[in-house]
């Protein structure tokens, strides 16, 4: 439910400047933009699973 | 929150009636649960295509913005379970003492709280990013969310498939 009504909220408010900045950055240097665009659907397809894992790792390490 | 509580414990357990009966059925939810390619895999896949496939400004920007609002979710989620009292995942509760699933580990996810769920604020919310953009596609993706979710419910990992007091904690 969390995320479902974040979704609607945000998908609700103006759209930002700073998101067209993203779309202008795809248009001028695609090939870094798609590498970045790849390691971050990449994590969030897995649902995070590696970034949990370095978070539970570094948390036990402090 | 009392009526919630026995719904939620009531298919619980009627679930796990049909735990530890069959190892290829236990295999396959255990599948549905944790392989990335029926969760996020998949969902984010039809979030591609659609940015592939509308190559306008404003509706890449609203992808963009979808997308980051699921990370946030499952972002709260987390620091949630983290800054709530821990929840035992129903499989560790003894009072409820389930059958355990077979090909799961006793370990297993047991120093992770089970509320609220991180796996299903995500889904869910990728599955709203669709059901925005296209809603044949959105109501895929929530039954799909749905059925990996209940899986997890099935396993013992979560108690119920989507919380309605997740939210009041935030807001």
């Amino acid at each position: 439910m969390l995320g479902i009504l974040i979704v609607i909220l945000l998908g609700r408010l103006p759209l930002p400047r700073f998101a067209y900045r993203l779309l202008d950055w795809e248009r001028c240097a695609s090939p870094s933009f798609y590498a970045v665009a790849f390691v971050a659907s990449y994590q969030a397809g897995t649902l995070f699973n590696d970034v949990r894992e370095i978070g539970h790792l570094i948390a036990g390490l402090l | 929150m009392a009526f919630t509580n026995n719904f939620d414990f009531t298919i619980l357990l009627f679930l796990n009636r049909f735990v530890g009966k069959s190892r290829s059925l236990d295999e396959l939810v255990q599948l549905l649960s944790d392989a990335f390619l029926f969760n996020g895999v998949l969902l984010v896949a039809i979030l591609w295509l659609f940015w592939f496939n509308d190559r306008r400004e404003e509706a890449r920007v609203r992808l963009l913005i979808g997308g980051a609002a699921a990370v946030l979710a499952g972002l709260l989620s987390r620091l949630l379970q983290l800054s709530l009292p821990f929840h035992v995942r129903p499989l560790y509760n003894q009072a409820l003492s389930l059958t355990w699933p077979f090909g799961v580990g006793r370990e297993t996810l047991s120093h992770w709280s089970s509320f609220p769920s991180d796996h299903a604020s995500l889904c869910f919310a990728l599955a709203t990013v669709i059901w925005m953009r296209n809603r044949r596609l959105g109501m895929f993706a929530f039954f799909w969310a749905s059925i990996t979710s209940s899986a997890r419910v099935f396993l013992g990992f979560t108690i119920r498939l989507i919380s309605l007091e997740e939210p009041c904690l935030v807001f």
